[in-house]
Formats: structure tokens, C-alpha cells, sequence
């Protein structure tokens, strides 16, 4: 078992002459796995990459089995038996779940038609059986149906189905609920006692602590810690090898700089009975004070984004009121929200929150110039305000007329707040506040947070990170299909609680 | 304290203006290198004579050009263009005709393409329909109308008046309707720029969802960019029929194809949410001149399509590849 499957020797890569990778060593074994994290920018995506042929290496060796290999794409890798999962699925929307697995499988093709669907179907079936989900996944159904984790494990099955030896999971967890997480990493264990070994890609710590057997971790292209293994491994040291320097309290003290600033009695939005068209949420009331974070917990699915959708007015009403300090809101109505000064920031940063190609400065000033009156645009008053929230919010920045798309996710979501924030906002809500974000950006969107809060901003956050709900809120209201099941104070909460309420009990 | 952090961030104007057109500096040089090599082969390319031609040909495509490009901004399309140039033109010809009432006769143009144009709008904007069928069927429309109710006969014996955009001169020398292409150019390149309504067409073409979650209406946007078109293709009608002072019901037809071509070889990108005016005026010129150019050195009509088109496509090859490189 402890022979190595992957070795990549000196690898370094450069773009337009920049180095994103500095003579990067890395290996992985048969039947293990192994954890590559890093922040965003540190090249964890360009070394997996290299690895399985979308990029190809300016120095260094990759080889497999010992074997020196230099693979020209994905498809020479696959033959390599290593396959990648990247964040973007390659899957096909249209297609059925066999339809996708066995795609490029000469076995159900006879001169390049499909041949024998059934076959196909019934060899998906033994494939998920071998996992215990054949339950889990419909092989006849199309993909476009399916759930992000239902999609992740048809590309992992896609991949099992090659014969892969080694897989590359970017970011796997990046948008799956706990109990989908662990179903996860059952498969990745059961195919790791067979041999298969494992990369993963990721920011969360306290997964790759569960699941991984060593981590090696990049910084601005360096290799800092090399295949260490994961229990001599202190969180501690592992954050700061990441970043670079110490991040003591990543929440802030729990509990303590909250009380200061929770005006128990003002109450600023307040939810009636609220049910959504599609019955995602179905009755829903809570209220939000002055200065409160109140964290909405759940699975995915639970209705949490839809509930936040459906109070600014982004996915509509079947019935129920949303009051601003009293006074009704119209209902369906993003206009008459961001009128009242309610901001949104969107769980999909790219689908729906930026706007890639058009510049940083025109991308802050967009909300202020669609809640203003203005017909001209004031090139001043832009460019006072983009600079103030650069500032105010220490979003890196070379040139604030290049396109967003160039800033690092941590950097996006802080100007997805900025955008907000210049519309001088009663309410804020924001749908998982630091997804795809590295920690140093995570330190500063909860700092940037809390001050807003001091402020006397109402702060409504939907997460599905358990630490951060925890971590952040005054209030964590638990989701399950579509209904408050639990109203908890942060003194009381706690993971399990949180996760008993979004599984089976019945509160409130 | 603030000084310094604004140069930290922003680069000069004269930079940042390069650096925003950079697509258009090089299609201008493009232009000129074309420009250059054909004035050196035929003789009678560069005289004042035939770039006077060449403008009145490109007269009508530049208006719908416009309209194009502020539509093709938003990431739709309207097709519908040239058989609305057609139907306005003519509806607006036949009162002109009949009433040889000229402000009547333009009125009545502009509102039937407007309101072609705000059909189209409500379709897309409001019905959410996707662009290219609507303006696909409201060209068929247009066109079937515009024979119907022209019987098929080109109208004419229109009152002298009515020349004034197409014909008339300033000093004697300088064509009116020169100076009314480039009025509407810089209207439109200013509203694209400088006001709230162009930078929500932007930011529609970029991302409709998170227009919409910003707070923006984009419906009413999204509308109003097909208004704009429309309006525009009666612009278009008004300079050509006034020009020829007739109007025969194949007026426009096809014209749709060179104003997309001009929007795309001017760096319009098809997806939306990039491309300026400036780049759109170079598009037309070339499209224009080019076609002046084959004919002039006596190319066989029928080849002109293939030049033409291979200009479309190197044009866009190149603007990929430059990203490409960029990236790299």
C-alpha cells in the first residue's frame, strides 16, 4: 500500500510571467488521502490541474506509478487513471445519470449510437449498490435534477467507473449539507480501502481533518508543509501555515462582544406567517432587532436561501407581511426593498451576485446608482465612494477599472458587501457569507460584520457552516423543510442541537 | 490622504481611456491600414466624391447599427431591424404621399418603428421570451406587412421639403444627414456612458439575475433597449427615403446582417455586457468602405459576401485570441 501513485517533482508553473507555482513537490499514496489546501491564489488549483493535463508544467515531472507522464487533457489522463471533480461538473445536463457515467464507455456503444440503455442503467444500479445509495440516485434520472451532492457522486462514480486510481476533488464540500458530507466521505473511504487515492482540494478545515490522512499546504506558490501527516498536525499550525500569520480568534470572543451591542427591545424587521409559491417556506415568522445577527442553520434544501429570496422580494409570496420597523413592505418588490434600505447579498456570487467583466468601480456603485434618482451617472461620487469602500473594507485592489472576475473570491464577496453597504442599509441580509472564501478574507467578512452590527444594522446570515453560525450570531434559527424548528440563543446552542433540529426534532 | 489613494487604484484618464478602448484603437487601425492600401490601388477610392457615396450608403445601417449595438449590449438581438426600417419607412412614405405633409409624414414613420420596437420590448422584457424568436417572427411580420400595405408599389412624388436630411448641404458642400449620423453616435455614445440607463444595459448584459437582485428594473431596461431600436430604424427609414425620395417596399431588407456585422466587428461581444458605440462607428465604416472597395475594383458581386464574411470572423478570431493571450 505505500507505494506512490502520484509523484510530481519540481513543478513550476508561471503565467504571463507571474509564478503561481515555485518548484512544488507533492506525492500521493495508493489508498490515501490527501488533503492540498491553501488560500485562493496559492495555486492548489493550478498543481491539480498540472497534474491531470489542463495545464502543462514550464518545470518538473509528473508520474504515475512511477512512470513519467505528461498528459496533454483530461481525456490522456483519464486513460492515466486519474480523474479530476472540479467545482464546474462536466456533467450533462440533459442526459440521464447511466446516460453520463458511461458516456464515454465503448461497452454500451455500437458504431457510435447508444446501443443498450437498460444494460447501461443496470450496470449504474450495481455501481451505486456498491455504495449503499442505490437509493440515493435514479439512474434513469437526468442530471439537471439532481442535487449538488446527488452530482458530485455521479462524477465520482463516473470517475470509479474508469478505473480511476486517483481522484481529484476541487472543493467537494463547497455547497453539500453535513449529512451529504458524510455520505461523501463514506464513498471516498470505501474506495480508499480499495486503493483508490484521494486529493482534496479544500478550505475547510475541520473536514480535512476528519477525512484526510496528510495534508500538504501551498502558499503564494511555495510549498509550506509537505504530506504531513494530519494527526501530528495542530489546527493552530495548520491555519498559520496557510496564511501566513496567527488568526487567534477567527469569531471573535463568543458571546461577549455581542451583548453590547443587541437592542433587545427595537425591533426592525419583523416576518408574518410567510410562505413562498412554492412552498419551499411555509409559514414563517421571526423578527430581527437592532444590532442582531441572527444565523438561519439547516440542510441544504431546508429553505433557508429561499426564506431570505422571499422577504427581499427575489422569489415570491404566497402569502404573509414583512414589516421595516413597523411599516409594511410591498410584497414581490426587490425596488421597494432596496427603497426601505434592505441590502441582499447572494449565496451565488457568480450566478447572481457580480458582474465579471464590467469593473470593480462601476460593480460598488451599482446599487447606489439603481436606489438613487439620478438619470447621469456622478463619476465623482463613484469614485469617492468606491475609494471609501476599498478603504473601509481592505479589499485588495490593483486597478479599479479592471474587471471583477480578476479579484480573488474573498475579494468579490467583500465587494458584494461594499455594494450593499453604500446603500447605507437598515437590514443586511447575507446568504453564506464566506463561501469559497480563504481565511484571511473569512477573518475580515466577520469583522466587517460585527462592526456593521455595532453599527445597529440588522444582520441576517444564512449559513450552513455550523462554526460560523456559532461563531457569529446572536440568534440561530434552525430550518427543516421549510419551517422554523428551533429558536436558540447562542449561549444554548451548540452543534448538536443545531444539527438534532435539522434532522428530526420538533421545536417551537 | 485621498489623492494618494486614488492614483494607488486608478490609472490616468489617458491610460484608462486606452486601456477601456483598446479594441477599438486596434480596429481603427485596421481601418486605416485598409484605407491606406485601397486609396493606393484604385485611384478613385480616396476622392470626395466617392467617400460621399460611401457615407450616403452607410447612412441607414449606421442609425440601425445603433440600435443594435444597444441591444446586443443587453445580450439580446433584434432582427427585426431592417423589415421594420422597411414597414415604417413606407407607412410613414404612403401618408407623406398622400397628405404631402412632411413633419406628418416623419411623425408617423418614427411611431410605427417605436412601436414596433416597444412590442418587441414588451415581448422580451416583460413576456421574458427569448430575443431572437420574437424579432425573428417580428420580421417576418414587418416585411409580410410591408408588402400588403404597399401593395407591393413603391411610393414617390414626395414634397421637396422632404429632402432636407438626404439631400441637402451645408455650405454647399457638407451632406446634412453626415452630420446627423454623427449627432446620433455621440447622443448615443454619451447615454451608453454617462447615464444611469446605459450603465443598467451593461450590467444587464453582464448578469440579468444580479441586475435584477441590485435593484435595477430590468424589464422596464430591457424594454427601453428595444424602444431604442426601434426609433432608430425609423431614423434609418427617414435618411434613406429622403435620400432617394422613394420608398420601395425591399427597402431594408437584410439590412439586419450588416448591423450586426458592424456591432460585432466593432467589439460588441454577442453574450452582452461589453462593447461601445465608438467601436460600432468603425464597424460600420469598414463594413461600408469594404463593400465600396470590392466594387469599385470590380469584384464579382457575388464574392463580396465571402469578403465580407471572412472580415466578420477574422474580426472576432482576433478579438479571441488577444483575450487568449491576455489570460495566458
Amino acid at each position: 500500500m505505500e507505494s506512490k501513485l502520484i509523484e510530481a517533482i519540481g513543478i513550476t508553473k508561471a503565467f504571463s510571467g507571474a509564478p503561481v507555482l515555485r518548484n512544488v513537490s507533492f506525492e500521493l499514496l495508493h489508498g490515501e488521502v490527501h488533503a492540498l489546501m491553501g488560500e485562493n491564489g496559492a495555486g492548489k488549483s493550478t498543481l491539480s490541474k498540472i497534474i491531470t493535463g489542463i495545464y502543462q508544467a514550464d518545470e518538473g515531472q509528473v508520474f504515475v506509478e512511477g512512470k513519467p507522464v505528461q498528459f496533454n487533457n483530461t481525456r490522456e489522463a483519464i486513460a492515466g487513471g486519474v480523474s479530476i471533480v472540479t467545482q464546474e461538473f462536466s456533467l450533462l445536463p440533459d442526459f440521464s445519470v447511466s446516460e453520463n457515467i458511461f458516456l464515454t464507455d465503448k461497452r454500451f456503444y455500437k458504431k457510435g449510437f447508444i446501443s443498450d440503455k437498460t444494460a447501461m442503467a443496470a450496470e449504474t444500479y450495481n455501481l451505486l449498490k456498491l455504495f449503499d445509495m442505490e437509493s440515493f440516485i435514479d439512474p434513469y434520472e437526468k442530471v439537471i435534477n439532481l442535487s449538488v451532492a446527488q452530482m458530485q457522486v455521479v462524477e465520482i462514480l463516473k470517475a470509479v467507473s474508469t478505473e480511476a486510481k486517483a481522484i481529484i476533488l476541487d472543493e467537494p464540500t463547497a455547497s453539500l449539507s453535513n449529512k451529504e458530507i458524510q455520505m461523501l466521505f463514506n464513498l471516498v473511504r470505501q474506495l480508499k480501502a480499495e486503493g483508490v487515492g484521494f486529493i482534496i482540494v479544500s478550505h475547510k478545515i475541520s473536514e480535512i481533518y476528519e477525512i484526510a490522512d496528510r495534508i500538504t499546504v501551498l502558499r503564494d506558490g511555495l510549498l509550506i508543509l509537505n504530506g504531513v501527516v494530519t494527526k501530528e498536525l495542530q489546527q493552530k499550525d495548520l491555519i498559520k501555515a496557510m496564511v501566513g500569520r496567527e488568526i487567534n480568534d477567527l469569531y471573535g470572543v463568543k458571546g461577549e462582544n455581542n451583548k453590547h451591542r443587541f437592542h433587545k427591545n427595537e425591533v426592525v424587521l419583523e416576518v408574518q406567517d410567510l410562505t413562498d409559491i412554492n412552498h419551499y417556506v411555509r409559514d414563517i415568522s421571526f423578527s430581527v432587532c437592532k444590532g442582531e445577527i441572527a444565523g438561519f442553520s439547516g440542510l441544504v434544501g431546508a429553505g433557508r436561501s429561499e426564506l431570505v429570496r422571499c422577504i427581499f422580494g427575489a422569489n415570491k409570496r404566497a402569502k404573509g407581511k414583512v414589516f421595516l420597523n413597523g411599516e409594511e413592505i410591498k410584497p414581490d418588490s426587490i425596488r421597494a426593498c432596496v427603497e426601505k434600505k434592505i441590502g441582499f447579498v447572494t449565496e451565488d456570487r457568480k450566478n447572481d451576485g457580480i458582474l465579471q467583466e464590467i469593473s470593480v468601480l462601476k460593480n460598488i456603485c451599482l446599487v447606489d446608482l439603481a436606489a438613487g434618482e439620478r438619470i447621469l451617472i456622478d463619476q465623482k461620487r463613484d469614485e469617492k465612494n468606491c475609494d471609501q469602500m476599498i478603504n473601509q473594507l481592505s479589499i485588495k485592489v490593483m486597478d479599479i477599472d479592471d474587471p471583477v472576475k480578476k479579484l480573488s473570491g474573498g475579494n468579490q464577496q467583500k465587494l458584494l458587501l461594499a455594494k450593499w453597504l453604500l446603500l447605507d442599509p437598515v437590514v443586511l441580509i447575507v446568504d453564506e457569507p464566506t463561501r469559497g472564501v480563504d481565511i484571511g478574507a473569512k477573518a475580515d467578512i466577520y469583522e466587517i460584520m460585527r462592526k456593521l452590527a455595532e453599527k445597529g444594522i440588522a444582520i441576517i446570515v444564512v449559513s450552513s457552516e455550523l462554526p460560523e453560525v456559532l461563531g457569529i450570531c446572536d440568534t440561530i434559527y434552525v430550518m427543516r423543510e421549510g419551517q422554523i424548528t428551533a429558536k436558540l440563543n447562542v449561549d444554548e446552542a451548540d452543534e448538536e442541537t443545531i444539527g438534532y433540529y435539522s434532522t428530526i426534532g420538533k421545536g417551537v | 490622504m485621498e489623492k494618494e489613494n486614488m492614483t494607488l487604484y486608478r490609472k490616468s484618464a489617458g491610460k484608462r481611456f486606452f486601456k477601456e478602448h483598446k479594441t477599438e484603437f486596434s480596429m481603427l487601425i485596421i481601418f486605416a491600414v485598409l484605407f491606406i492600401i485601397l486609396s493606393f490601388s484604385s485611384e478613385y477610392f480616396f476622392t470626395p466624391q466617392n467617400i460621399k457615396n460611401v457615407m450616403s450608403q452607410i447612412s441607414s445601417n449606421s442609425m440601425l447599427a445603433i440600435g443594435m449595438t444597444v441591444v446586443i449590449i443587453t445580450s439580446g438581438i433584434d432582427l427585426s431591424v431592417g423589415a421594420n426600417l422597411g414597414l415604417s419607412g413606407m407607412i410613414g412614405c404612403m401618408v407623406l404621399m398622400k397628405t404631402q405633409n412632411v413633419l406628418l409624414g416623419i411623425l408617423v414613420t418614427l411611431l410605427i418603428s417605436t412601436f414596433v420596437g416597444a412590442v418587441n420590448g414588451l415581448l422580451i422584457g416583460y413576456g421574458k421570451m427569448p430575443a431572437f424568436i420574437v424579432t425573428l417572427g417580428m420580421m417576418q411580420i414587418c416585411r409580410s406587412l410591408d408588402y400588403v400595405i404597399s401593395n407591393a408599389n413603391t411610393a414617390s412624388k414626395f414634397p421637396e421639403a422632404y429632402s432636407f436630411l438626404g439631400k441637402a448641404k451645408i455650405n454647399g458642400s457638407f451632406p446634412v444627414y453626415i452630420l446627423f449620423i454623427i449627432l446620433m453616435f455621440s447622443i448615443f455614445i454619451w447615454v451608453l456612458a454617462k447615464t444611469r440607463f446605459g450603465r443598467f444595459l451593461y450590467a444587464i448584459g453582464s448578469n440579468e439575475e444580479a441586475a435584477r437582485l441590485s435593484g435595477i428594473n430590468v424589464k422596464l431596461c430591457t424594454m427601453f433597449a428595444y424602444v431604442v431600436s426601434g426609433i432608430l430604424c425609423g431614423f434609418g427609414a427617414w435618411i434613406m427615403t429622403s435620400r432617394l425620395m422613394a420608398c420601395d417596399p425591399t427597402y431594408g431588407n437584410g439590412n439586419e446582417m450588416d448591423a450586426i456585422a458592424a456591432t460585432v466587428i466593432g467589439g460588441t461581444s454577442m453574450s452582452g455586457g461589453k462593447g461601445t458605440l465608438m467601436g460600432t462607428a468603425i464597424g460600420v465604416l469598414l463594413v461600408g468602405f469594404l463593400r465600396n472597395a470590392l466594387n469599385i475594383l470590380g469584384v464579382n458581386p457575388y464574392w463580396q459576401g465571402t469578403a465580407i464574411g471572412a472580415v466578420i470572423i477574422v474580426a472576432v478570431l482576433a478579438e479571441k485570441l488577444s483575450q487568449i493571450r491576455i489570460k495566458k
